[in-house]
Formats: C-alpha cells, structure tokens, sequence
C-alpha cells in the first residue's frame, strides 16, 4: 500500500467511525436538555477523557512542538502547569459546585448560571453573546491549524482538508449533540494519546534516550535545557497561566461538570483527567528532540511534522496524524455545541423570550450549530488577517469575561449583579484594549484583564446591595435532596 | 563541556506533574470519606 492509500486508509476508518458515533447518539435525543448537556448522565471516564480532548486541540500539538522546538525542554513547565492548574486544580475547585449549583437553578450553560444565579438576564445574554462571538474566531483557528497538519503530513490541499473537516464535525455534532461531543471526544483523546506515545517513543529512540537527547540540545545552547531558558520568565510563566487559567473561564470546558452523572464520577474523573493532562508534555519534548534531529529547519511549527516523518512508519505516521485531527476536531465540536447553547438556550429562548417546545429547542440547536460551523468554516477557508489578530484575543476575551463571575458566583455570596456586569464589561474591554494597544510591556491583555475585572467585581459588589437571603437559599443550601 | 549535570530547575515540571497525581488521589480519596453523605 502507498503511503498516501495508508493515510486515507486511517482517516476514512477513524472518521467513519465519529459518525457513528453521531448516529447513535442521536437516537437518545429526547429533549433539549440530552442536547445541550446529554441528559445529565455521563460518566468519570467519558467525562474527564472528553474533557483533556476538548482542552488539547492540534493547534497545542503542533504550536506545542514548535515552542519545545524554539525553547527547549523549559516548556514542559507549561504543560505541568496545565496539568496541575488547567486538570487537577479546575476539577477540584470547579467541579462538585458547578454541577451542583447549575442542576438546583435548573440551567445547563454557563451564560444561564449566571442569569440564575445573579437573577440578571443582562448578565446572562452578555455572556453568550461574548462566548458565541469570540468562540466562532477560536474555531476559525482550529480549523485552519487541523487543515496545516492535513497539508503538511498528507500534502493534502489546505481548502480540501478544512472542508473535509469541518463537513464531518458539524454533521456529528448536529446528529448527535452533546453526547455525540463527548463520546467522540472520549475516542478521540485515545487516539491523541496512542498517536504522541508513538511518535515520543519512536522520537527517544532516533535520539538515543532521553540523557542524549539533553545532552546534544545543551550543546546547541545551554538555555535549551535551562529554565526558564531561552523563552525568559515572563514569556513562560505568562503563558503557562494563560493556557491553564483561562481554561476555569471556558464554558465549554465548564459545560463537562454541568453534566456529570453526579459529583461522584469527580473521584475517578480528577485522576483520570490529571493522567490524561499528563500527555500533554508529550509535544515540548518531540518537539526539543526534533530540535536535536533536524536544527536547521524554516519554520518551528515544522517540527512535530518533519519529526513525524522522519521516525515514524507509514502506518505510526497515520495514526498520529489522526491523532493531531482528532486534537482539532475534540476542541472544534465542544466549541460549535457550546456556541450553539448560547445562542439558542440564552439568548433566543430567554433572552429574548422566544417560546420553544422541547422538539423545536432541539431543531433550532442543531440548525445552529450547523450555521455557526458553516461560518467558522467559511472564514477559515480565506482567513483575513484581521481574523488572525482576533485569534489571539479570542479565548483572552472570554475567560476575562466568564472566569471570575463564576468563580466568585460559586464561592462568595456577597457577589451581586452589578458586580458581575462589572467585572465582565471591565474584563473584556480592558483584555481587548490592551491587546489592540499591542500588549505593552509584553503582558498578555488576558492578565491586565483578569486583574481589572477581579478588582471590580469585588469592589462594586461590595458597594452595591446584597441579594437576598432566600435567594442566596436557593443556590447555596446545603440540602443533600438535590444533586 | 564538563560532565552532564540534570537542570533541576527543568527537571522539577516533572515533579509538577508527579505532585498533580498524588493531588487528585489524596483530594478523591478524601471526598470520598468526607462527603459520603451529601454525594448525589
């Protein structure tokens, strides 16, 4: 077989099967609720394993390897940071309060708890409207970084690979809905996880082991096995929070805990998600031995494909190349569902009162969530550089917006509407100026924004009344009847 | 070059990594002592 026929061969098999997937998870849709958060019933290891695919996209593998290619092995502090923060810490502290909180107000999104919660539907329509907007860019980014890996690995065309893409995921995720999202995503971290083990094996191999490796990276340079190294301090550290907290503020991430079975799969799941987080090291360090093996390359965003090439079969080559698809596709499908619950659960249905009957909900969500694919998709295939500037200001804009609100609406009672509508106007506003300033002083605008947004919501909650007593009862009570 | 010594500092994301699994072991065998009772 031809090593074009062999990745064919694998791709055609393994999308085949996510439409399958979509299928028969389209046959337990009873309600828009099965849609939007699959009835409620999902398990520790679909859950957490969903939950790591949705986190890593391709764009993290091959970005990822690019960074270990130009920084060396320092980067691996990122994913260690991801994993304790963005896995162990978010599922600890966000976990049992989300499905808690968010099963006794009776809403399934993010947008909708703080509407419930807050009992401000300003607060509620403001949210969606931020996380469908600024999601449909992060989608763009996904899509055009899957269509890259499908050129450089397949030498497929960009348009065709992003088409063919996109084409399967919306129609999985409209059939399907959310257990659709996470049984495939389920596979799809399998499937990441098997493609980065063999390729690292392979990759330590060509190298000589792990000590080589270390060795000849330091006698390239020294900063290569130092840290924080060439990247600096800043860079890292900067970075390694952004991609891990930002992730307490993404409600796709978020949307994982709101359908727990029950807080029980949070046991397991912590482990399971934390020994899964782990794999995300895997493409800092193919990417600091691809430095070893191949120094001279163009550009570093080359280095997980040409290592790919150079150390793998055929047949391994495949599989990690489903792998780097499945990144993309896991993060692409959470996105398109959550974009779609926002627009039709928070702002069709209660904001702007629209009456829907269970079947219909479910009709307008899956209308939706092949309009919002259709969009990303058609930006993707000519992307302006205005979208690429945007890009980078997209998951910034929605975790400065979403994360402290949450957060805060979780933990401290004395939070108010006012408050919230604060936090998130001064959030967004001051992520988005000081990026488009051109990030002064090198600062990431999500840090200026978190910390705006942080100062005002404490401050004009404290200076506007509290909610009242039975309000707080509702969301707060410790009865053990609810789940 | 000397001979290779380990960088600690890069070798401590490792050890990171190793802390977040020990984390969520102790943290979900706690919760599963402790909260037994409001578990639903």
């Amino acid at each position: 077989m031809s090593e074009s026929a062999i990745y064919a061969f694998v791709l055609v098999l393994y999308m085949g099967l996510l439409v399958v997937v979509g299928m028969l998870a389209s046959r337990r849709m009873r309600s828009s609720e099965d849609f939007i958060a699959g009835g409620r019933s999902v398990g520790p290891w679909v859950t957490s394993l969903s939950y790591v695919a949705a986190y890593f996209s391709s764009v993290v593998i091959i970005g990822g390897g690019g960074f270990g290619y130009r920084f060396g092995l320092a980067t691996i502090w990122i994913a260690a940071i991801n994993v304790l923060v963005g896995c162990t810490l978010a599922w600890i502290v966000l976990g049992r309060r989300v499905r808690r909180f968010t099963s006794r107000l009776g809403v399934l999104t993010v947008p909708g708890f703080f509407g419930e919660r807050f009992r401000s539907r300003e607060a509620r329509v403001l949210a969606a409207a931020v996380v469908a907007l600024f999601l449909i860019i992060y989608n763009v980014s996904i899509l055009k970084g899957m269509g890259h890996a499908f050129e450089v690995l397949m030498g497929m065309p960009y348009v065709a690979a992003v088409l063919l893409s996109a084409a399967i995921i919306i129609l999985y995720v409209s059939l399907g809905g959310y257990l659709a999202v996470v049984w495939t995503g389920f596979f799809q971290a399998w499937v990441m996880g098997v493609g980065l083990i063999l390729l690292t094996i392979a990759a330590l191999n060509a190298v000589g082991g792990m000590t080589a490796a270390s060795i000849d990276l330091a006698s390239i340079d020294v900063g290569l096995v130092e840290t924080p190294g060439a990247w600096g301090w800043a860079g890292l550290v900067s970075f390694a929070l952004i991609t891990s907290l930002g992730v307490w503020g993404m409600p796709q991430m978020v949307a994982r805990f709101v359908s727990m079975r029950d807080v029980r799969v949070l046991r397991v799941g912590t482990v399971v998600v934390t020994i899964g987080g782990a794999m995300a090291a895997l493409p800092y360090i193919n990417g600091a031995i691809a430095r070893v093996l191949h120094p001279d390359l163009t550009s570093s965003d080359l280095a997980i494909p040409t290592l790919t090439k150079a150390v793998l079969s055929p047949w391994g080559a495949a599989i990690f190349l489903a792998g780097v698809v499945a990144a993309g596709m896991s993060s692409f499908a959470a996105i398109l569902l959550t974009t779609s619950s926002a627009v039709v659960r928070d702002v069709l249905q209660k904001g702007l009162g629209r009456d829907l009957t269970e079947r219909q909900a479910i009709r307008y969500g899956r209308v939706v969530s092949v309009l919002v694919g259709a969009i990303s998709l058609a930006i993707a295939l000519r992307p302006p550089a205005l979208v690429l500037v945007l890009m980078a200001f997209a998951s910034a804009a929605i975790a400065s917006t979403c994360l402290w609100p949450l957060l805060f609406g979780l933990y401290w009672r004395r939070t108010t509407r006012w408050g919230v509508l604060a936090s998130m106007i001064s959030g967004l506003v001051t992520t988005l100026v000081w990026m488009g300033l051109g990030s002064p002083f090198g600062l990431h605008g999500f840090i200026p924004g978190l910390g705006v947004s942080l100062a005002a919501l404490v401050a004009v909650s404290l200076a506007t009344p509290r909610l009242s007593a039975e309000e707080l009862d509702r969301v707060f009570s410790a009865t053990t009847s609810d789940a | 070059m000397g001979p290779f010594r380990i960088p600690w500092l890069t070798f401590g994301a490792w050890i990171v990594i190793g802390a977040s699994l020990v984390v969520s072991i102790v943290w979900a065998a706690w919760i599963s002592r402790h909260r037994a009772g409001d578990d639903r």
